[in-house]
């Protein structure tokens, strides 16, 4: 097999193999029940699951162009900007991901929610963030955007700012410095913050169940069919979830590990 | 001629005029502010700049080669050297001035795969693309062995030409000198001297400036007479020594004297009643490929070099003349 970089030098490196094969054996070892604990012959899907699937794909996507628009901005100002109350602002992207996802949707449905100052507010203007598209896709953005955020965050603070300070001295606005020099450079840390922030909003449960148990998506549905029916309608909707969440994440990486080795 | 003005107050506070012209070179010790000078010029920092002061980085037409060269490592060769062209075929503009320097070969390299030397030559035609009035390097001979260095050199006064641009260079290394048109001296974030290299090496303005130009002896003594406008009659220990000074200094004043190790003249005997003369002990003595390098006994301890021709013992007492047009004097601060 052809490996890709150089362990010359690693000091004991078959037990460090072992040791990460063991670890990597013991993480995906739960996922062989969906080989093992599947009646392969019986496979089937459950009322809505292609609907539920639809739901996942389409609004997570939403979502995720809504993490990468608004979160990048505020990834590159965190990255570059450094005032004294910095780390404060360090600490409030934080409190989305401490909050436990049942409580952060509650606290999203009782801002949001139609008895709130600011969700009648929206209502008023014909937008209702509770159990709506909207309302499903604002749960994954709070979700998803935070672990954006912060891997963006550190994407950008990987680029060196002297060589931004050459593009400067070579005639490009801050503006063209960004999309020439910092984006680009960013990309691998980049790619990888989108592959993090669409697996959390795809397989987001917790804050999604609260604010917006319909549109049902995937999790929810899992959910629905092991009350509504049992472990053998949650597997196909398992399986196909892997299917239609991984490639994204899996071609981003390659692609992005393809241009790195150039 | 072109000439430049900057004041800053920090990371060094600045006040500095200095005028360019071909190569020029900025002499300043680690530390003194060259880098914030160039980045001052840059628009960098904040500072006040004559000319372009009012203008963003982006607008001043200047070129800047930085230490290290700072190469974009995603882009290809040709893509950094395109990087500043507004021209609608950059990709064969790029080429167009790679092939000046018979680097075409390289275009479709990434930086990571050149020598430290192309690397070089390349953030130099990159800065030369943005077509600027002046091109400022910074330390562009730090970090190479002298015979890479002395290509440099010849390369870049090669290309100034080559694009008639003019270059300033700011560094701590003196060899550069020799081939500028014009070099000032940076110390204590003023420019201490202004003009032709030969100018300045034969009359440094303070010890410092000669200890920063490689002159390696330097001692006190008392002015006792003035011979005439530059010549002044010294006393150093026991001995008086016939001195050049530039500034007026009056009897009784304590000066110090300084002298380069290589115009310090190996004498013998015979010429014991020759002017400026020290009889002394050799305390080390080492033999270079190039050169033989001494040192004699205090009071009086000086360093001197000669061509290594003769490959016999060395003597233990050595007859040393200091020319007195050699022999510099200041006033002691």
């Amino acid at each position: 097999m052809k490996r890709i970089g150089s362990s010359r030098g690693l000091p004991l490196e078959a037990p460090l193999l072992l040791f990460s094969l063991a670890i990597l054996v013991i993480l995906i070892a739960p996922f062989s029940e969906m080989f093992f604990g599947l009646d392969w012959q019986h496979l089937q899907f459950a009322p809505n699951d292609l609907h539920a699937i639809r739901t996942s794909l389409v609004y997570s996507g939403t979502a995720l162009l809504l993490c990468i628009l608004l979160g990048t901005p505020l990834a590159w100002w965190m990255a570059r900007r450094r005032y004294r109350w910095s780390p404060i602002v360090d600490a409030l992207i934080l409190l989305p991901l401490l909050t436990p996802p049942l409580a952060l949707g509650i606290l999203l449905a009782s801002f949001f929610g139609p008895y709130a100052s600011v969700g009648q507010f929206l209502s008023h203007w014909g937008l209702r963030l509770v159990n709506t598209a909207p309302a499903f896709i604002m749960a994954q953005v709070y979700a998803a955007m935070p672990y954006y955020v912060l891997s963006a965050r550190a994407a950008f603070e990987g680029v060196p700012t002297d060589l931004e300070e050459i593009s400067h001295t070579l005639g490009k606005s801050s503006w063209q410095t960004f999309w020439l020099v910092t984006l680009p450079m960013a990309r691998n840390g980049l790619t990888a913050a989108i592959a993090l922030a669409w697996v959390r909003a795809m397989g987001e449960f917790g804050v999604v169940l609260i604010v917006a148990y319909y549109p049902m998506g995937i999790p929810v549905k899992i959910y629905q069919n092991l009350e509504d029916i049992g472990l053998s309608a949650v597997y196909p909707l398992l399986w196909v979830f892997f299917l239609v969440a991984i490639p994204l994440p899996l071609w981003i990486r390659l692609r992005s590990r393809r241009q790195a080795l150039l | 001629m072109l000439a430049l003005h900057c004041q800053t107050d920090t990371p060094v506070a600045l006040d500095i005029s200095l005028e360019v012209e071909g190569l020029s070179v900025l002499l300043g010790r680690s530390g003194e502010g060259k880098t914030t000078f160039l980045r001052a010029l840059l628009g960098l920092l904040p500072a006040r700049v004559e000319p372009w002061g009012h203008l963003p980085t982006e607008q001043r037409p200047l070129g800047y080669l930085p230490q290290g060269y700072r190469l974009f490592p995603h882009l290809r060769v040709w893509q950094n050297i395109a990087f500043p062209m507004r021209e609608r075929d950059r990709r064969q503009a790029a080429l167009e001035l790679l092939e000046r320097i018979g680097m075409s070969r390289f275009a479709e390299q990434y930086p990571a795969a050149l020598s430290g030397g192309q690397q070089q030559r390349v953030a130099l035609l990159r800065a030369i693309a943005r077509k600027p009035k002046l091109l400022l390097l910074d330390e562009p001979t730090s970090a190479l062995d002298p015979q890479t260095r002395d290509e440099i050199i010849a390369a870049l006064s090669e290309e100034s030409a080559i694009f008639s641009i003019p270059l300033l260079v700011v560094t701590h290394d003196v060899s550069i000198c020799a081939a500028a048109q014009r070099m000032a001296i940076l110390q204590d974030g003023r420019i201490q001297a202004d003009g032709e290299p030969a100018e300045i090496f034969s009359c440094p303005p303070n010890p410092q400036a000669a200890q920063m130009l490689g002159m390696e002896n330097f001692f006190t003594g008392r002015v006792e007479e003035k011979l005439s406008k530059q010549e002044y009659l010294v006393r150093v220990h026991s001995r008086r020594l016939r001195a050049t000074g530039m500034a007026d200094h009056s009897p009784g004043e304590e000066v110090i004297l300084g002298i380069r190790a290589e115009h310090v003249l190996l004498r013998d005997a015979k010429d014991a009643d020759a002017e400026n003369l020290i009889v002394s002990e050799v305390v080390e003595w080492h033999r270079q490929p190039l050169w033989q390098r001494f040192v004699t006994a205090p009071p009086l301890s000086l360093r001197g070099r000669f061509l290594a021709q003769d490959r016999s013992d060395p003597p233990r007492t050595l007859y040393l003349q200091l020319p007195a047009e050699k022999l510099l004097l200041w006033k002691k601060e």
